[in-house]
């Protein structure tokens, strides 16, 4: 297992090569090689003598990194990181993650506030409230909750689901009057179509779910528990 | 515990500070015997050879408490004490792994000293005069007050996570320790009599000294008390060994063990309980 806690954990006053030579003899790695492969699979390959401390915030972060990968993990974990980042740095950080998970075959846990940048790469989420887990969720199941929907405010909640069942509308039920729509309408026209069933829908709501609402959403209901 | 000294000695090897101390080991070894060849043509003094060799000791806790600041504070300051310790390095042997390292550096120091002050002292001063084992045992007293300066500063360096504060503190208990030795010497070498008026005949021209009992002459009992605690002090006993006047060169090294064990001891159990964030 690797590990980047809070900051990366390299010495400003050696270069790169420098500071993975030390983490491999501390790891008690046999020999030194792999780390040219390493340096160039974090895109640190042409730092050449220039000193870690004048890095920029991404390439310690990337230096970090390979540093974590000295011993060769199969379980790699980040804590915050994309924190301090230009957008840059962001997309390169992302760029790295993406491709130790899809040709190193490792698996990454990552700790972040970005929710939107960890709904770029991400494939199981856990949120966290106070230090307890209060979901755990994939990527697809999240995606469908995210989904664009329509919340109908109805008295006969029985007729609808029947017409949306015959219609093959998706839909979910959420109390006796409340009825969430999947997918993106056109408002007047589904509701004059459901108008014309004699489906009279006392309110009407458009929503898009961004992962930020989905948590605070979450926290919300975690709080009310 | 090996990999991690292996680690230690790399580093080391590319340190900036590391590099420095051994430049400053090897000038302050030439110009010691520069000034002193110069004092030698100008007033014919003679010049020991085997007092330069011990003069090093005297300033060597301020360069210890200097070096080891700097070398081991930026393990706080870039996470590698962290890093060590999520790998699955155990905190004794990050803390008695650095401690080995910079006594190991401080002994190197001045064994670089030496070997300049011999090797151009002695073409020019002459051969060692005083017996050979005397001399071995004055720098072997040294090497071990060496090694216990280096659990004051590794537990100083270990304990405070912030640089800065690491350095500030190092260096003033080095000047502390100096300070406080250099009251206790003054006190301990005050004279018993103290001339207060000399008398001339007039007559017979004869000079006649008249001398009093000197109000700062220490009693026995504070005399005792200071040549201990002179003992005890790391800086104390480098004055002593430096102007070959200890009284009680045999138990010094006692002593500095005893520093070493005490400070060792008590960082050990500090740096286990230290929450590193």
């Amino acid at each position: 297992m690797g590990a980047i806690i809070e900051t990366p954990s390299i010495y400003g006053e050696m270069t790169a090569r420098d500071n993975l030579i030390e983490q491999y003899k501390l790891v008690g790695m046999p020999n030194l090689d792999g780390i040219d492969e390493l340096l160039k699979l974090v895109g640190l390959e042409n730092t050449g003598k220039k000193k870690a401390k004048n890095f920029s915030l991404g390439m310690k972060q990337r230096l970090g990194i390979a540093v974590s990968l000295a011993n060769h993990p199969e379980f790699l974990i980040l804590d915050e990181p994309i924190n301090g980042l230009d957008p840059q740095g962001i997309i390169e950080i992302r760029e790295l993650i993406l491709k130790l998970n899809r040709e190193k075959r490792i698996t990454i846990l990552i700790s972040s506030h970005y929710l939107d940048e960890l709904s770029k790469i991400a494939t199981h989420y856990g949120f966290l409230d106070h230090g307890t887990i209060i979901k755990e969720i994939s990527s697809e199941e999240l995606v469908k909750k995210m989904e664009h929907k329509v919340e109908l405010k109805v008295r006969n909640q029985k007729e609808f689901v029947l017409y949306f069942e015959k219609n093959k509308i998706s839909y979910e039920v959420i109390d006796n009057r409340t009825i969430n729509v999947y997918g993106k309408y056109n408002l007047s026209r589904f509701i004059n179509e459901l108008s014309k069933k004699n489906l009279i829908v006392d309110e009407i709501h458009e929503q898009e779910e961004s992962l930020e609402n989905y948590y605070m959403n979450l926290i919300g209901g975690a709080k009310n528990d | 515990m090996i990999k991690l000294l292996n680690v230690g000695f790399t580093r080391l090897r590319k340190n900036r500070v590391f590099w420095l101390l051994t430049i400053f080991s090897v000038l302050l070894a030439l110009f010691m015997i520069y000034t002193q060849y110069s004092d030698m043509k100008r007033y014919g003094e003679v010049i020991e050879v085997e007092q330069l060799m011990l003069n090093y000791s005297t300033m060597i806790g301020i360069v210890m408490a200097i070096f080891t600041s700097l070398f081991l504070g930026v393990e706080y300051s870039d996470g590698a004490i962290r890093n060590k310790i999520s790998i699955g390095h155990k905190r004794t042997n990050i803390y008695l792994s650095n401690l080995i390292i910079t006594a190991i550096t401080s002994l190197f120091s001045y064994i670089l000293f030496l070997i300049v002050i011999v090797s151009v002292g002695i073409p020019l001063f002459g051969v060692i005069t005083i017996p050979i084992s005397k001399l071995l045992m004055l720098i072997v007293c040294i090497f071990i007050t060496i090694i216990a300066y280096s659990s004051i500063f590794t537990f100083i360096a270990m304990i405070i996570s912030n640089k800065t504060i690491t350095a500030i503190v190092s260096i003033m208990f080095a000047f502390g320790l100096m300070i406080m030795a250099l009251i206790w010497l003054n006190i301990l070498q005050a004279p018993k009599f103290i001339e207060t008026a000399s008398i001339t005949n007039g007559d017979t021209g004869a000079v006649e000294i008249v001398k009093e009992p000197n109000p700062k002459y220490p009693s026995e009992t504070k005399k005792k008390v200071c040549q201990t605690l002179l003992d005890i002090n790391p800086a104390g006993q480098m004055f002593q060994v430096a102007g070959r006047s200890a009284p009680n060169i045999k138990i010094l090294p006692l002593y500095s063990l005893g520093i070493l064990v005490i400070f060792t001891g008590a960082g050990l159990v500090l740096f286990k309980k230290k929450e590193l964030k």
